[in-house]
């Protein structure tokens, strides 16, 4: 059981405590704090800092996206499709979505039908990037999102080139395509 | 003379509508009756067929349903009613494609589990129904939700989703204070579906609610198919009575439309504990594992700037709310503590109750038939939804709720359990008019008619 007589017993030498002390007008909270609870004043600064300001954040503080659209019919999970923008390699492999390095690690099932990849790039601070792919079946159901700030925003910038590996179609042909920004491109 | 011109002149209607007298809307004897039929007399569809029979602008010619339970009773209503026995369908799951070769058969009502609706919908449009009732929801995944629009464009038909609170007394009162500017610009919107599910979901077999925690092949009424959601899904799976009704205050797929999703799902216990709770561990379905999280949060952003929160929890003990919030730049309505607040009208930070607000902004509608709508089931709503679907048929107009709305309120289902599936991913909303809800212009209760 606690010993709340000694508690009150506690609390009692403190108050006499500040009542019997002196106290100066214009004391710190933090001093009278040490005064009573250390027992020894330190020097404080009071220089007066400026307030802080509020302003747009250099995170928020960016371009316009850039918006892209392909579509694209899968044969098969196996048939990569991808495409290049300026310096960056994006697509499909294996079922997943790609930006360079970055491997999306849910496999998209289209059953050979038609797929549309979104990419929106959108231009961050000090020449940073932030981009996100999007693959879409026919309904319009997002079926697996990428998001990458790898790149710098000049990565993004240069021709398109829209390659695909037409190993299970070669009657369809192959080679670079390119495309504009929102264009649709059916392969 | 089509829907939009009727809008037009809608002060000109409303004159010639006051001139005469109010039973002749529906009790004309000498007007063609509309010939109808139900797909579906459970429970729910026979919460219509009771509205139907006390219509006299209606003629009922045809009812299915595969259980023989639910069409005794069925039959029941309707020879007590003095009405004459329609023609009976049953006997296979495809009984209703029989139904919809009637001859002269001009519109069908379907209240039947919601795996069957797009299949009956499309059904009905191709044997050439210009007119299609289906209680919510209208598909499963969005595939399906795109075919009933593609349907309902291809055959020229109308496909209403009987979205009944979209005809709640005080959601249209509070639709009409929207549409006078009292809330101001509207910036937000809250709705969803609370409500405590699980004596539906779980029964003994025999009663409709509660009793046992049997569904499937063992449950009766909509635990012997609703329950089997909450095994296999994930998501909003009843969005369409909280989104209907604020979707009508900011003229969704009418100048403004859904953009992004995104979801999110509390872990599921409660439809587990219930199980425990009542049948004990060793229960057979104690073992079951539930994929429907116990509380699904839904938001959506809107083409028009405004954002939209939606719930569903049928899973956990609570009394039923539909948790609607309808906030603009000069106050808001909550119907959980049922207050409003105005600034220059309130008093400053305080809430005022929301009865005088509602009653002084009493829709038309529900001054004009709020007798008639006495009795009918869900509060007097379903009276109003299944009047403004009828009117529609009689007179050849777009039903105020069309297949448009239909599909925008209830592919939230299916994104929202991909959004769920994504890790919470914002995913892209479809848009169903394919652009037209730029130029579409409202026309749900804009007026005392339908």
């Amino acid at each position: 059981m606690r010993d709340y007589s000694r508690q009150s017993k506690d609390l009692f030498q403190v108050n006499s405590f500040i009542l019997n002390y002196h106290f100066d007008i214009g004391m710190l909270r933090r001093d009278i704090f040490n005064l009573i609870f250390n027992k020894h004043l330190e020097t404080v600064s009071s220089a007066v800092l400026p307030d802080p300001v509020v302003y747009t954040p250099d995170y928020v503080a960016d371009g316009a996206p850039m918006e892209y659209s392909f579509t694209i019919t899968m044969q098969s999970k196996d048939t990569p499709a991808f495409l290049q923008i300026g310096k960056v390699k994006l697509g499909l492999n294996k079922g997943c979505l790609f930006i360079a390095s970055l491997i999306s690690e849910r496999e998209i099932h289209t059953g050979g039908k038609e797929l549309e990849l979104i990419l929106t790039v959108s231009p961050q601070p000090n020449g940073g990037s932030y981009a996100k792919l999007i693959a879409k079946d026919q309904y319009g159901l997002t079926l697996s999102t990428l998001k990458s700030t790898q790149h710098l925003t000049s990565d993004w910038s240069g021709p398109i080139d829209l390659h695909k590996n037409f190993t299970s179609s070669p009657a369809e042909g192959g080679g670079l395509i390119e495309t504009e920004p929102n264009q649709k491109t059916t392969l | 003379m089509n829907r939009r011109d009727f809008v037009k002149n809608s002060s000109l209607t409303a004159a010639a509508i006051s001139i005469l007298p109010e039973q002749s809307l529906f009790a004309n004897t000498s007007a063609p009756k509309l010939k109808i039929a139900i797909i579906g007399v459970g429970l729910r569809g026979q919460n219509h067929l009771e509205l139907l029979l006390k219509r006299d602008d209606v003629e009922l010619v045809a009812i299915c349903d595969v259980d023989v339970r639910m069409l005794d009773t069925a039959k029941n209503m309707i020879s007590k009613s003095g009405k004459p026995m329609p023609k009976i369908f049953t006997g296979e799951s495809y009984a209703w494609k029989k139904l919809l070769q009637i001859k002269d058969l001009k519109a069908v009502l379907i209240a039947t589990p919601w795996e069957w609706h797009k299949l009956m919908i499309i059904g009905a449009l191709e044997a050439g129904l210009k007119y299609v009732a289906s209680e919510v929801v209208i598909g499963i995944n969005l595939e399906d939700h795109w075919e009933v629009v593609r349907a309902a464009e291809k055959y020229d038909a109308q496909v209403m989703m009987l979205e009944n609170v979209c005809y709640r007394r005080d959601v249209l009162a509070v639709l009409n204070m929207v549409r006078q500017g009292i809330f101001g610009e509207i910036l937000h919107l809250q709705g969803g579906y609370q409500h405590d599910l699980r004596v539906v979901k779980f029964n003994d077999g025999i009663k409709p609610y509660g009793g046992g925690v049997e569904f499937n092949e063992k449950g009766f009424s909509e635990a012997k198919w609703r329950t089997n959601h909450s095994v296999h899904r994930n998501g909003d799976l009843y969005p369409t009575h909280g989104i209907g009704p604020v979707a009508q205050c900011v003229n969704i797929n009418r100048g403004n439309r859904f953009i992004k999703l995104s979801s999110f799902a509390t872990k599921s216990r409660s439809l587990h504990k219930y199980i425990v709770d009542n049948a004990g561990e060793n229960h057979p379905n104690a073992k079951v594992n539930f994929r429907l999280g116990d509380i699904v949060t839904t938001t959506i952003s809107c083409a028009n700037g405004e954002t939209i929160i939606l719930q569903h929890d049928t899973n956990s003990p609570r009394p039923y709310s539909l948790g609607f919030r309808v906030q603009g730049t000069n106050g808001l309505w909550m119907d959980i503590n049922n207050s409003i607040y105005i600034e220059g009208k309130s008093k400053p930070h305080a809430w005022d109750s929301a009865k005088e607000w509602l009653d002084k902004y009493d829709h038309p509608l529900w001054k004009k038939y709020g007798n008639d709508a006495q009795g009918a089931g869900h509060g007097g709503m379903d009276f109003f939804v299944l009047h403004a679907f009828i009117e529609s048929a009689k007179r050849g107009e777009p039903t105020p709720l069309d297949v448009y709305d239909a599909a925008a309120w209830s592919a939230i289902t299916p994104l929202s359990e991909q959004s769920i599936e994504l890790g919470n991913e914002t995913i892209d909303f479809p848009d169903f008019t394919g652009g037209k809800w730029m130029t579409r212009q409202p026309v749900f209760a804009l007026n005392d008619d339908y």
